[in-house]
């Protein structure tokens, strides 16, 4: 497993004529290992088509950016013309939609070249990628191992050495989680910045889409291109002027020791940039979580309300979680809704003291296949509830939030670090992170 | 009866789950201050706000 090219050297070797768009793809294509399990369906000649058409474009002198024949992939949730979007369901198994989701579509126009649509845990709804109709995606740094979800796929191809950047969603982590337990970034970027149209939904409300990206780098220029904003290329460099939040409550709190030591190692890394470390209490991250989720499986189960007569198809662990969310009362929800109205205002006075927020990603590293259960610091913990503690906040607020590797166990597994920021904050968000992969 | 019309077997696995959720959330909505509006809108975010270029 060797590291792929990041998108500005395969950019620089496509204009030297080093290498041709075609090329790219065959090479993309080779690196992807069967044992990751990591696609629901492949279309290399798509992507030969495609990438033919590029080159004769380049050849010409047409130039359409810094995405001009770079291989991607989409997590196959996303509506892909003429070719077939699963959301890793039966009942979806052969729907082929008329029509690219939008951030396909903009992805196309840039020149990025799609070789598939990568498996994911069924409907997005968890956080195994271990998905009960087209397998288990497994971790490439250990093949024993789950990739984390839901897209998982999109994260085994990218830390896996193949692909510089693939997509992904992030209802409750689905982006960051992957990543950080597979080794790559991932990005999740302030709600409403990237269309969800033509995308399965979730949770309208929680749903937000993004790139998995080999480096910092490569997530700015993904971004960029699927929201169709400029992006200032994040910097390594100084940070002084930077408070970066020490969390005293709740984020450094029951976590794997290695967890733990990786994450304070990022604390000192900023410091010796010269940010200011400032110690901060969070809000009620428990009670968020909780109305995040209570609010959550009553959107699920809305989207899903359809094929109420099909539940029989899911796989149990999402049937169970959309026949809670049919439980749920309409007060309950709005009573959410407004729980989320506190949160984020106890959010926003947050980030007037401080200009990112530093916690893990999850407080373990990647577990086996198949295990349910955990054992943290002796106490049996739900692998689904403890994941993604950490994440959905800012799935509940909306703020941009990114995940980095930031060192790995003894055994090798990669540990993430999560860096949230200010909506308004994405440059800084990336450059901070820029900054500690360049550490 | 179950609540949702569940079989005894499908209750039991979301029961054990949904319960310790529902008082946790119910404890949390006794806490809202009267004066609490649902997020219709997010206060933490503004979609209009652009990245500089």
């Amino acid at each position: 497993m060797s590291a792929v090219r990041t998108i500005a050297q395969m950019g620089a070797d496509l204009r030297a004529k080093r290498v041709s768009c075609v090329e790219l793809v065959d090479e993309a294509l080779g690196r992807v290992d069967p044992q990751w399990n990591a696609f629901i369906t492949m279309t290399a000649d798509e992507a030969h088509a495609e990438a033919r058409v590029l080159d004769q474009e380049l050849a010409r002198g047409i130039d359409r950016g810094p995405l001009h024949g770079i291989p991607t992939a989409h997590k196959d949730l996303m509506h892909t013309r003429g070719i077939r979007t699963t959301g890793g369901s039966k009942i979806f198994a052969d729907f082929i939609p008329d029509a690219d989701a939008p951030v396909v579509a903009t992805l196309k126009k840039a020149g990025a070249v799609s070789i598939g649509k990568t498996n994911l845990h069924e409907f997005a709804y968890g956080i195994t990628s271990v998905n009960p109709h087209y397998g288990a995606v497994r971790n490439p740094r250990d093949l024993t191992r789950i990739a984390g979800g839901s897209s998982g796929g999109s994260a085994a191809v990218v830390a896996g050495g193949a692909l510089s950047f693939a997509t992904g969603t992030d209802t409750g982590g689905s982006i960051r989680l992957p990543a950080g337990y597979c080794g790559c970034v991932g990005f999740k970027p302030p709600y409403g910045r990237i269309s969800t149209d033509g995308v399965m939904p979730l949770g309208y409300t929680f749903d937000h889409i993004g790139p998995l990206a080999a480096t910092v780098a490569d997530a700015a220029i993904s971004y960029a291109a699927m929201a169709n904003v400029s992006v200032a290329m994040p910097e390594a460099g100084s940070l002084a002027g930077i408070r970066v939040g020490l969390p005293v409550n709740f984020y450094l709190e029951n976590i794997d020791v290695e967890v733990g030591l990786a994450v304070r190692r990022a604390f000192q890394t900023v410091a010796a940039l010269g940010a200011q470390i400032v110690e901060i209490e969070v809000p009620d991250i428990d009670g968020l979580n909780t109305a995040a989720l209570w609010m959550l499986l009553c959107e699920a189960a809305s989207v899903h309300r359809p094929h109420f007569d099909r539940l029989s198809e899911y796989g149990e662990d999402v049937r169970g979680l959309v026949n809670q969310g049919r439980l749920i009362s309409g007060m309950d929800y709005v009573d959410g809704q407004r729980l989320r109205a506190v949160y984020c205002e106890q959010f926003r006075k947050l980030f007037e003291t401080i200009d990112v927020l530093f916690t893990p990603v999850s407080p373990i590293a990647a577990p086996p296949i198949g295990q349910m259960t955990v054992e943290l610091n002796g106490k049996p913990e739900n692998v689904r509830l403890l994941s993604t503690r950490f994440m959905r906040a800012f799935n509940l607020t909306g703020l941009p939030a990114l995940s980095l590797p930031c060192g790995k166990t003894a055994t090798g597994l990669p540990i993430g670090l999560q860096i949230a920021g200010r909506a308004e904050d994405v440059e800084l968000v990336l450059r901070v992170g820029a900054a500690i992969e360049a550490s | 009866m179950t609540p949702g019309g569940f079989t005894p077997e499908d209750w039991e696995k979301i029961r054990v789950v949904y319960e310790p959720m529902r008082e946790k959330f119910a404890k949390l909505a006794a806490s809202l201050p009267a004066e609490a509006r649902p997020a219709v809108r997010f206060a933490a975010v503004s979609t209009e706000e652009t990245d500089a270029s």
